[in-house]
């Protein structure tokens, strides 16, 4: 039996493959005079359009190809149609074994990894017209998205019961979220707050180190003095601390890190002057002997 | 590996006479997290139509800019050269995939579910990921345009963040349309055949497989553009050519793809309108079908081969199409003859569009006589206008109609006589501009905004396509202005049936719970199953 979903996608696909001949057929500037000379013309560009060109000739390529694969798109998807008889439930419930078909289930839980999907293309998208490194950005970020999607779409219909299924997500994927999540965190908290250190001079740094470090504990000694804070409290807290961390990385990261060559930490040995006899931070030795070595004046001064 | 302490209970159905549905399922989590992670599909819905129609609204007005630039026709008073062109082409982007589709779409992705009786949308995490896609999408391509992108601008940059952001609007919008596509196919209540299916419902399944059949073939054209665009610039990607192979889009047949939706909001809409049965529903599904099919235009690229326009395919199909829409429009005319007229909005302003896109289906079959000589002129111009047009009428006739149920309040409805009105009259100037300069020979401008020649009352036929354009514009913000108090959850509740409607999107609350429906829904015998019920032909729906 052709079902009516069938009836619509097979009606289409038989419009496009008819409109396709007509088109590869007309549209190659075939002479429509009814004289014996052209008749040959009229049957050699038919019989193109009929054979997808392997006999004979189709006039527009482009149009005649783009009919024949919306009639091909057409007539597999009629084909699903029937081969499922338009879903109706009855079939659906043959299938299944079952006296009725199962319901659907709507999804109850919240689930951002589809809206990270969205924006991890847009960032392929600036990346195919900027630079390779966004391209490489929103693959990962993609990949990421993709898996914890398909996770999510497998929980969200493993049982009937939406806690079930989310314990269930819960205890596959917080074994390597929470670690993951918790290694991008401090890296992210490592990497803001180093910018920061570099930029403030180095007394400063000291003092900065210090106070941030007695805020972390004074705010985690007030959080434990009173459990009954509300989540809400706690999470706004957070958010503020996320913000602050990333906005001093960023201002870090704009300002650039202080000036490490100064006076102060260049170093001279005796000797006869001019610029091997100068030694720069990071290349100072620590010993007199090694001094001696690196600038040759044991073997100056024995000679 | 073991994951669970106890193997979790699977739901087996009731095997009683009614499906098995579980409990009210637990409501999603709110405010913004909520909407981020969303996969309701009724907020996606919302925010497909509140985003989509504030983008409408905006190309509209730019689109009346580059109108009203053709009505001085020795210069440019507005816009530069430069900007003329890019503009041009951003208002139609504009409007078509960042507001016409995605408006219809959003209505789809909330309506469809209801309609068809299923708890959810299928696919629904797919749908959300299609919202923030175009989303990102469209703030792209608009960024894209400022950064001097756009199909011929200057930064190279922003030019193949142009295509690229294009792109992925338009593989945005076909997921939402599969996800619709897929709900019609295969998530419907018991008992619902295709055949009993509600008209908008199957307007969307049409219109859905339709914009995934003509939108694969433009993502082929950007795809070559691009790519031509950035090894060489030889023949597909030269600046001169890059926009000419993506119009066809916005030209007949294709364009009428657009307004679709609207033969299904009619549909619904006067059954409501008419408190009766519809009569030959095979007909009215088999002539949404056959416009639908009439409409497939990604063939017809006449950048590629010129001569298309006269060759008899494209002239069978411009004029046949005029056939499925009269029958259409006949059965409107014969439910309002036998059933008792209430005129709401709705039903006004879908009645306007079907004959905005009647006038197009019309002006269409006349562009493709050749002795008329219409050919490349701007008469082709009027015909996208007057589709672009129904389209409009019918976003606007689906929020009137299905407003009080998507925000659950109810929305101004004397607005609504007002936006029938103005779109008619709007609608129809927009058209007519066109056409009368086309009818005169007036060629459309070109890139930097001048023109070859000037026809007699070309620049009459700007000014009147300006004025109705602008209206539209208005119409928008009308539609906006009505549904605004509803979707800031203001004045009057709606209930859950204001309409006293035949189809199942009315047999629940406005707005509808978690799970759309309170209960199993008992099996469908018509296409008219609330009918069934208030006649006594059925028991309680839900």
């Amino acid at each position: 039996m052709i079902t009516t979903g069938a009836k619509f996608y097979f009606g289409l696909g038989f419009l496009l493959l008819v409109a396709a001949v007509l088109y590869g057929w007309t549209s190659g500037g075939v002479d429509w005079g009814l004289f014996p000379g052209h008749l040959g013309d009229l049957y050699f560009e038919m019989l193109g359009a009929l054979t997808l060109g392997y006999k004979g000739a189709v006039g527009d390529h482009l149009g005649y190809g783009v009919l024949l694969g919306g009639a091909a798109a057409s007539t597999t998807i009629g084909s699903f149609m029937v081969a499922f008889r338009d879903a109706d439930d009855k079939p659906l419930a043959e299938v299944a074994g079952l006296p009725v078909a199962p319901p659907l289930q709507p999804v109850s839980s919240s689930n951002v990894w589809a809206t990270i999907g969205a924006f991890a293309v847009a960032v392929i998208a600036v990346g195919v017209a900027t630079s390779g490194w966004f391209i490489i950005a929103g693959a990962v970020l993609l990949t990421i998205a993709a898996l914890e999607w398909a996770m999510y779409a497998w929980a969200d219909r493993a049982t009937g019961d939406a806690a079930v299924n989310a314990s269930l997500r819960n205890k596959i994927m917080n074994p390597i979220e929470v670690p993951l999540f918790g290694a991008i965190v401090a890296l992210f908290i490592a990497l803001s707050i180093s910018r920061l250190f570099l930029t403030v001079p180095k007394l400063s740094a000291t003092w900065l180190f210090l106070g941030i470090a007695a805020l972390i504990f004074v705010t985690a000694i007030a959080l434990a003095a009173a459990p009954k804070v509300p989540k809400a409290a706690v999470r706004g807290l957070l958010a503020l601390a996320a913000i602050a961390v990333l906005a001093i990385g960023i201002a870090g990261a704009v300002t650039g890190p202080r000036e490490f060559h100064n006076e102060d930490e260049e170093f001279t040995v005796e000797g006869t002057g001019g610029p091997e006899d100068l030694y720069v931070y990071g290349q100072v030795p620590t010993t007199t002997a090694a001094v001696q070595e690196q600038s040759g004046h044991s073997e100056k001064k024995g000679e | 590996m073991t994951v669970t302490e106890s193997k979790p209970e699977e739901v087996v159905p009731d095997l009683g006479a009614a499906p098995a549905q579980p409990a009210l399922p637990p409501e999603p989590p709110s405010g913004i997290a909520g909407v981020l992670g969303t996969a309701d599909h009724k907020t996606v819905g919302r925010l497909y139509v509140g985003f989509s129609l504030l983008f409408l609204a905006a190309f509209l007005v730019t689109s009346a800019l580059v109108n009203a630039e053709a009505m001085d026709a020795a210069s440019l008073s507005i816009l530069d050269g430069n900007s003329f062109f890019q503009v041009q082409t951003l208002s139609q982007i504009g409007v078509v995939f960042l507001g016409l589709m995605p408006a219809f779409l959003g209505l789809a992705l909330f309506v469809v579910p209801l309609q068809v009786g299923s708890p959810t949308i299928a696919f629904p995490r797919a749908a959300a990921a299609s919202f923030w896609g175009w989303l990102l999408g469209a703030g792209l391509l608009i960024a894209a345009y400022i950064g001097n992108g756009g199909p011929i601008g200057g930064n190279s940059d922003m030019v193949k963040l142009f295509f690229v952001a294009f792109a992925m609007v338009i593989l945005s919008l076909g997921l939402a349309s599969v996800c619709v596509v897929t709900t019609v196919a295969t998530a419907r209540a018991r008992g619902m055949s295709l055949m009993r299916v509600p008209l908008f419902s199957w307007s969307m399944l049409v219109a859905g497989s339709m914009w995934l059949l003509n939108t694969a073939a433009l993502l082929a054209n950007l795809l070559i553009v691009y790519i031509d665009t950035t090894h060489g610039q030889v023949l597909y990607g030269a600046p001169a050519n890059r926009w000419i192979q993506l119009t066809w889009i916005f030209a007949q047949p294709a364009v009428l793809t657009f307004a679709l939706p609207l033969l299904g909001i009619l549909g619904d809409a006067t059954t409501v309108a008419t408190r009766i049965r519809p009569a030959r529903y095979g007909v009215s599904l088999g002539a949404i079908g056959a416009a639908g099919a009439l409409t497939f235009g990604a063939y017809a690229q006449t950048a590629f081969n010129p001569a298309l326009i006269t060759e008899g395919l494209f002239v069978l199909q411009s004029l046949a199409v005029i056939l499925p829409l009269l029958a259409l429009l006949g059965g409107v005319a014969d439910s309002v003859r036998r059933g008792r007229l209430r005129p709401t909005s709705a039903f006004l302003v879908a009645v306007a569009g079907m004959l905005l896109l009647l006038g197009a289906a019309v002006a269409g079959g006349l562009y493709a006589l050749e002795p008329l000589n219409l050919g490349f002129t701007v008469w082709g111009a009027g015909v996208g206008n007057a589709a672009t047009a129904a389209a409009v009428a019918g976003i606007a006739a689906g929020v009137f109609h299905w407003g009080s149920k998507i925000w659950g309040h109810r929305v101004a409805e004397p607005i609504g006589k007002l936006v029938f009105l103005a779109v008619l009259a709007g609608g129809a100037l927009y058209a007519a501009g066109q056409l009368i300069a086309g009818a005169n020979g007036q060629l459309p401008v070109l890139p930097d905004g001048t023109v070859d020649s000037v026809a007699a009352n070309a620049e009459l036929g700007a000014m009147l396509s300006t004025v109705g354009c602008a209206l539209l514009a208005v119409v928008t913000v009308l539609v906006i202005l009505a549904a605004l108090p509803a979707a800031l959850r203001r004045g009057p509740k709606a209930d859950a049936d204001p309409w006293g409607g035949q189809t199942l999107e009315w047999a629940t609350s406005s707005p509808p719970p978690h799970g759309n429906f309170l209960g199993p829904i008992a099996e469908v015998t018509s296409p008219s199953p609330l009918l069934d019920v208030r006649e006594g032909a059925a028991k309680e729906i839900v």
